[in-house]
């Protein structure tokens, strides 16, 4: 378990990072998101004191600098372009390993793990981005550790290479060890999360569990029917106690369930031309809870 | 502080410009050195401590040392400095195994020129073979000193170019125009480090190389202290 207390971290007068506090679980796989400039990479390096900034992280209740061996305990990758060029991926394998004496064997294991022996001999140098998270895949999990933190692990790799990473990840949480990862592919995490730590600004928005965190957003039900009955059907369903909302020549409904809506319209003679259960959906949730949080702005649509 | 200079090993001997730049040193220095034997009027003889004097000169330490700028440069440059501090938090184990072994590398490297240049000193007349210990002792040290200073440059520029040339251009320009601007007041010449490093590398008196010493663990220090308090 990784417990992080008090993460704050200022550039100028730029607040990276705003005091913020939150717990990885062992066991499962916790997804770190937020929008672009929101401070997932800063807290990352804050937490493996690569960056100097205030409060603690504990792993295992212990901080990094006392650690006997600091690679058997974290594993970390934080950029697929973290190798010297001309160096062979397995020299570079080699070089990480030193520091907790991984043996040549586990070497060539973790190689052919992350399908890179028939590159395994040359320089990196013109791997592709695909090719480079796998070598910095590699190099986290060498030491076998016992928590990934993994920044946007995902990139670059094709569907096979993501499903692979995803089913590791997932098994490798369910041994017992704590997974933290950042991407911004909220779909994937959507997959491959069971524990959520989102931020922006800076800031800690939530850290709570997959489900709690969907939950969050609204599950409603789309209704259309023929122009005659739109209103009536919406009326009876305000009286009910529905919140209905109009959308695009239809409506949208939240409070009532669609069987009872299915009954409604039936009963008042309303012909329906659709009914479409919405479920709430990580990116729905997600983008609820940072609106207007983004650290950089994109142009809005015409 | 084992596994930090275990790390920093296999970090610079998977890389062939860590043997390449040293090689070449050594190459510049025997070619300087059989230049010299070749061409010297009959019957001169310098002495061998003399003749490493002319030969061994800060050009050769400047290729020998690259290792000491690579050490920290390479890091910088491709980033894999993060991949080092996350594996050792304890940054002074790291900073002194990005010492140790790009000195080792140097002092192989020094006294491979100076007993190739011993050998070349064969060639032609010939003497003092008995400075030879004191000759490898000196510019082993010299050119140590010379890496820390191009380490501690490297860290607080993070460039390896300003690294590897910074004392270069410090000594034949910087050192050169401040000796003959104020040649009237001879005491600033106590004070040019690497002037008085190159006198103590070829003459042995202790005074300038306390100086250079002195310079070296300064600048090495400030660049300690950068090194241990700096974002990866």
């Amino acid at each position: 378990m990784i417990e992080c207390t008090g993460l704050g971290k200022s550039y100028g007068t730029t607040r990276a990072v705003d005091n913020m506090s939150f717990t990885i679980p062992d066991g499962v796989v916790t997804g770190f998101l937020g929008p672009n400039g929101s401070g997932k990479s800063t807290s990352m390096r804050l937490m493996l004191g690569l960056d100097f900034g205030e409060g603690t992280t504990l792993f295992d209740g212990r901080k990094l600098a006392d650690l006997e061996s600091t690679t058997k305990v974290v594993g970390a990758h934080l950029d697929a372009k973290n190798f010297h060029p001309t160096r062979t991926a397995r020299d570079h394998l080699r070089m990480l390993g030193q520091e907790a004496q991984v043996s040549n064997a586990r070497v060539d294991e973790v190689i052919d793990l992350l399908g890179l022996a028939s590159v395994a001999n040359k320089a990196p140098g013109g791997f592709s981005l695909g090719m480079g998270q796998r070598l910095g895949l590699a190099g986290a999990i060498l030491a076998s550790p016992k928590t990934l933190l993994l920044d946007e692990p995902a990139n670059g790799l094709d569907p096979q290479s993501i499903h692979w990473l995803r089913d590791f990840l997932r098994d490798y949480a369910a041994e017992g060890n704590s997974v933290f990862v950042s991407s911004h592919l909220l779909s994937e995490m959507e997959l491959l999360a069971d524990h959520l730590v989102v931020i922006a600004k800076g800031r800690l928005m939530a850290d709570e569990s997959m489900d709690e965190f969907v939950a969050r957003s609204k599950t409603d039900v789309l209704v259309r029917t023929v122009p005659e009955f739109t209103s009536v059907l919406s009326a009876a369903l305000r009286e009910r106690g529905a919140e209905v909302l109009a959308e695009d020549g239809a409506f949208a409904v939240s409070g009532v369930e669609a069987a009872q809506i299915g009954m409604m319209a039936h009963e008042l003679g309303a012909p329906v031309l659709e009914l479409t259960v919405r479920q709430a959906s990580l990116e729905q949730a997600f983008l609820e809870i940072t609106e207007g949080q983004q650290g950089f702005r994109t142009g809005g649509s015409k | 502080m084992k596994r930090a200079i275990a790390y920093e090993r296999v970090r610079a001997f998977t890389i062939r410009s860590t043997f390449v730049f040293p090689l070449a040193g050594v190459a510049f220095t025997w070619a300087i050195a059989l230049f010299l034997i070749l061409t010297a009027p009959a019957g001169s003889d310098i002495g061998l401590a003399g003749l490493v004097g002319q030969v061994y000169s800060p050009i050769s330490a400047l290729f020998v040392t690259i290792p000491f700028a690579q050490a920290f440069g390479h890091d910088y440059r491709d980033g894999t400095i993060r991949l080092t501090l996350g594996e050792f938090p304890n940054r002074t184990q790291v900073y002194l195994a990005k010492l140790i072994v790009p000195a080792v590398v140097a002092v192989c490297a020094v006294i491979i020129a100076v007993l190739g240049v011993a050998v070349i000193a064969t060639l032609g007349p010939s003497s003092g073979f008995d400075a030879l210990p004191a000759l490898l002792l000196r510019e082993s040290l010299f050119t140590v000193m010379w890496g820390v200073m191009v380490a501690a440059i490297t860290v607080l520029t993070r460039s390896m170019p300003a690294g590897v040339t910074g004392l270069l251009i410090w000594w034949l320009l910087v050192e050169q125009l401040i000796g003959s601007l104020l040649s009237k007041f001879p005491f600033v010449f106590n004070l040019l480090p690497l002037n008085n490093g190159v006198l103590w590398a070829q003459s042995g008196a202790v005074q300038p190389g306390l100086i250079m010493l002195l310079a070296t663990v300064v600048l090495g220090a400030v660049g300690y202290v950068r090194f241990t308090r700096r974002d990866a």
